[in-house]
């Protein structure tokens, strides 16, 4: 119960600590509650004896003992005036969303880590989250506010980890956390959170999209749109949205309609694409499986490209970009056109974001159909010279990251055997590609030590140790890292390596034999 | 010998032991794993990052104190051999029986020697305290140090006076200076306690808070505290009888200079012998002004049904080679329970003490203990908020009969819990975002450990929620 004198007398009590007690004589502000507690005071013997105290510090001869006394007294009559209710308060629908509650009895010692690992900055966070993730120290309800604000992080990767791993993980437990901190004109976050609770089946999600459509920023609508594509009642107001201005809501539109399989979606994506501003359908055409659109899709990109044959090369980068209309499609006549590609000698050496963008078209199909062009296309001239032009456009978001070579091993390692790798692949490394995933294969022909050793690549020689050449890469390394003046940093990680495949006591000796 | 997880995770003086220990087992470091006939040793041999090789053990002989011992260069205790021993212990490594090495042995006699010696002392120094009114000489020494109490109490009278009169936004960076350097002072006259309210004081003036929030409460602490001090030390000086008797029914002596010791606690009768104990809850604080970090625990003592504060200083100076204390989950069997004086959740210290697993009785001893009066609860909790010197966060057990989840003009949410008789309590906190999202089977009929705050502004009397005890577990909302 709060007595507004009382606050009133605490806020200039407080307000003479601060000023100094030098001021309290006769103090107008003070004086003026003075005939309230006065009056107060005659049916309650506490507010008479506070009047009495009020009337000290305005007359007395100590006011600084005055003022302190008073405001021990005031206090302990405040404290004693505390309410545990509120009336002002709504009382709302209790929706309690945690049915089964995820609890460990993991100590302070191992939760503090990990929330100061997802909430504050700091080195060495990423493996702390890595590890947690590991043992499963994240099915505790105590971390998941932790973990939904640590979408906010500004560390990507991290961010990554918790959207593709953890929060995954987690499943249907942590939608009340992500609800709780959706902001629909936020932050990129908010996409994430979003399109987790999409991926969680948040009962409610066709809603929340709608909703985020009308009230939420471009970022959220983008992510909002494909949500809304999985309900054939959204047809029409993606219809609409495919006509708006803004070139990104418009593509995403046309990939919720394909989504939607929605005829008018698509012949909306099909004119789109064939005109000359066709990028905002090619995510769009890209996701589409109805056959006979895919082959509307297919004459729509040869045309284009008899047309750059025969007399537009120069334009060959904006053809790479309609290209990737053909992501995921591995109808017959698309693989024979991607392999018809590599055969063309107008399109060597100079354009490697072309090739970049078909590779990506290759990689986009499943891997026995990838399979199936890499080995036709391998011995082509634009297929050797192509690795020469993949940085300059390693850069671009859309196109895979891999060169054709890389991307080539990296299908073929799936179902070649070890000397069908080394068979295929020593070419390629002896020219200087190298392949970063050959290093933890778990079976390798023992014909790499040649060219490891040639081209002194330590780590290579490193991962035969467990093959049956380990006796020789032993004594390669024995003799390379005696001789060789090797930096300390690279020897620290050679060793770091080399306990992967021997003993603690194997590592000592060998660390004993290169001192020699 | 049964050992869990748990229980040697409890033993670790810190997290990154206990991630080096398992990591040490995983690599497979171990050489030798041994354990004596008894099964009360378990030793062996650790190879290191270097090419020197560690014997380590974990001596059970006295299993409410086992001793962990390593030729490591380690200071802290259990290393991460030790650990890595016990983790290897648990999971199975294969430990073969052999002759206690030699080196232990002699150890063993030593300390059960220094044990003897300990309990002698202990009790010469019972003894003593019998006999010291007789002593003259100790009277006269008494006296004298209460004289200059007294005077360094009058000292930071005029000190605490002076901030008041010029008011606190009259002391600019020179001035606060002096402030400090007065502070410095006071430590000449064995009032330590003081002089810590003072430097945290000093502290809440430097701080950049406009309303001078905590410097204000903490003058009228410091107000409150050399008042009370005055008249204590005053007391005790003009009664021969009572200047050697410390006062055990309020913290005053603590909050003037002592520090009790355990012996001391003993002589005044202030345990509770084989207590069983549960800890609720626990967390970690940081205390700038005093430069240190508190482990504080709250524990129930099964017994009484009291709950007490555990709590465990860490200056930062001395992080390294203090151990961290930990959230506990096991209930504990205690040798000596020891109770500090003080009101509200007295704190409390023990040193031997082991693990048991749970019982489905012990669960309904916590309950029966909570309170379904919210009225009676908040009458105490009141009581105890009045005295400027008490503790302004009391912990209490509550049974909550049925709640509501409501919501403020700013849309912050808020739950409120009701006993059976109507009486509603309103919770808030850090803890809260999550409490609200829990079903209600978990909550109703149960009990809720909170933690009580007055908030003079608002006019509420909150409660944050700690912990939940059902039938069967209790589910920690904080660590």
């Amino acid at each position: 119960m709060k007595i507004p004198v009382l606050t009133d007398l605490q806020g200039e009590v407080n307000r003479l600590f601060i000023a100094g007690a030098k001021f309290a004589t006769n103090d107008p502000k003070i004086a003026k509650h003075l005939p309230a507690l006065t009056k107060l005071g005659e049916r309650a013997p506490a507010i008479k004896k506070l009047a009495e105290m009020t009337q000290e510090l305005l007359t007395g001869n100590e006011p600084d003992v005055a003022l302190a006394d008073l405001g021990i007294y005031l206090n302990s009559i405040l404290s004693t005036q505390g309410d545990t209710t509120n009336q002002d308060m709504e009382e709302i629908k209790h929706q309690p969303l945690i049915k089964e509650l995820p609890y460990s009895t993991a100590p302070y010692s191992t939760l503090t880590p990990i929330i100061a690992a997802l909430s504050k900055p700091g080195s060495n966070r990423y493996e702390v989250i890595e590890n947690a993730f590991k043992e499963e120290q994240f099915n505790d309800f105590r971390l998941y506010p932790y973990i939904a604000k640590g979408l906010e992080d500004k560390y990507a990767p991290l961010i990554d980890f918790l959207f593709e791993k953890v929060i995954p993980s987690l499943g249907s437990a942590m939608i009340p956390f992500l609800l709780r901190d959706l902001d629909l004109q936020g932050s990129k976050t908010n996409v994430k959170r979003l399109t987790l609770l999409d991926n969680l089946n948040y009962e409610k999600i066709a809603s929340l999209a709608e909703y985020a459509i009308k009230a939420g920023n471009e970022h959220i609508q983008l992510a909002a749109i494909p949500i809304l594509g999985k309900n054939k009642e959204n047809e029409n107001l993606l219809l609409a949205l495919a006509n708006e201005r803004r070139s990104a809501i418009k593509d995403m539109a046309l990939v919720g309609l394909v989504i939607l399989d929605s005829d008018a979606g698509k012949d909306k994506m099909i004119k789109l694409l064939s005109s000359v501003n066709f990028k905002p359908a090619i995510a769009a055409a890209a996701k589409c499986n109805d056959p006979l659109y895919n082959l509307k899709i297919f004459k729509i990109i040869k045309k284009r490209y008899d047309e750059l044959v025969e007399t537009d090369i120069k334009n060959i980068d904006q053809f790479a970009d309609i290209l990737l209309a053909l992501r995921n499609k591995s109808d017959a006549y698309v693989l024979e056109f991607l392999v018809e590609i590599f055969k063309e000698n107008k399109v060597k050496k100079s354009y490697g974001g072309y090739l970049m963008a078909t590779n990506t078209v290759i990689r986009s199909l499943p891997l026995d159909y990838s399979l199936y062009i890499y080995e036709r296309i391998a011995y082509t001239e634009v297929f050797k010279e192509n690795h020469r032009y993949y940085k300059g456009y390693s850069g671009h978001s859309e196109y895979a990251s891999d060169n054709l070579v890389t991307s080539y091993f990296e299908v073929a390692q799936a179902r070649y055997s070890p000397e069908r790798m080394y068979n295929v692949f020593e070419p390629f490394y002896s020219t200087n590609v190298y392949f970063n995933s050959l290093y933890n294969k778990e079976k390798k022909d023992i014909r790499w030590l040649a060219p490891f050793t040639k081209k002194q690549d330590i780590t290579g020689v490193i991962s035969l140790l467990n093959t049956e050449a380990r006796d020789d890469a032993l004594d390669y390394l024995k003799v390379h890292m005696r001789t060789k003046k090797i930096p300390a940093l690279f020897m620290r990680d050679y060793f770091k390596k080399l306990s992967s495949y021997l003993t603690p006591a194997e590592v000592e000796e060998f660390r004993k034999e290169i001192k020699k | 010998m049964e050992l869990t997880v748990g229980y040697i995770d409890s033993l670790a003086p810190n997290p990154a032991a206990i991630a080096n220990g398992k990591a040490l087992v995983k690599k497979g470091n171990y050489k030798e794993l041994h354990t004596s006939a008894d099964g009360v040793l378990l030793f062996g041999k650790c190879s290191s990052s270097g090419v020197k090789i560690y014997s380590c053990s974990m001596d059970f002989i006295d299993a409410a104190k086992p001793i962990p011992r390593c030729d490591c260069p380690s200071r802290q205790f259990p290393c991460k051999h030790v650990m890595g021993l016990l983790y290897a212990y648990v999971q199975g490594s294969t430990f073969t029986e052999s002759d206690i090495p030699a080196e232990i042995v002699l150890k063993r006699e030593i300390a059960e020697k220094l044990a003897n010696y300990k309990a002698k002392k202990l009790e010469k120094e019972e003894k003593k305290q019998k006999n010291i009114l007789r002593n003259k000489a100790i009277i006269v020494s008494a006296t004298k140090k209460i004289d200059v109490q007294l005077e360094g109490i009058e000292i930071a009278e005029k000190l605490l006076k002076n901030i008041i009169k010029t008011g606190l936004a009259g002391i600019d960076a020179r001035s606060l200076s002096a402030v400090k350097d007065q502070i410095t002072q006071l430590g000449n006259y064995r009032i330590r306690g003081i002089q810590t309210a003072f430097g945290e004081l000093h502290m809440f003036i430097g701080d950049d808070d406009p309303h001078f929030t905590g410097s204000i409460s903490q003058i009228i602490f410091l107000r409150a505290l050399l008042k009370k001090a005055r008249e204590h030390l005053t007391a005790k000086k003009q009664n021969t009888e009572d200047i050697l008797r410390l006062d055990t029914t309020t913290e005053i002596e603590e909050q003037i200079d002592h520090i009790w010791k355990l012996e001391e606690l003993h002589t005044y009768k202030r345990y509770i012998s084989q207590a069983d104990v549960v800890q609720l809850s626990f967390n970690v604080y940081d205390d700038p002004a005093k430069k240190e970090l508190v482990d504080t625990g709250y524990v129930i003592c099964l017994q009484n049904g009291k709950i007490y504060t555990t709590k465990n200083y860490r200056p930062y100076k001395s992080l390294k080679y203090i151990d961290q204390d930990d959230s506990i989950m096991e209930p504990l069997v205690v040798d000596n329970l020891y109770i500090y004086p003080g009101d509200g959740n007295p704190r409390v210290r023990f040193s031997k003490h082991i693990m048991r697993p749970w019982t489905p009785k012990d669960y309904i001893t916590i309950k029966s203990h909570a309170s379904g009066d919210f009225a009676m609860v908040v009458k105490s909790v009141k009581n105890l908020l009045k005295s400027p010197l008490a503790d302004k966060n009391p912990v209490v057990l509550l049974k909550i009969n049925s709640l509501a989840v409501l919501k403020d003009a700013q849309n912050q949410e808020y739950m409120s819990i009701t006993d059976t008789r109507g009486t509603s309590q309103l919770l808030q906190g850090n803890t809260l975002p999550v409490l609200v999202m829990i079903d209600k089977a978990l909550l109703c009929g149960h009990a809720l450990l909170v933690k009580y705050e007055n908030d003079i502004h608002t006019g509420l009397l909150t409660a944050k929620p700690l912990s939940i005890i059902t039938d069967d577990r209790v589910i920690r909302l904080e660590y």
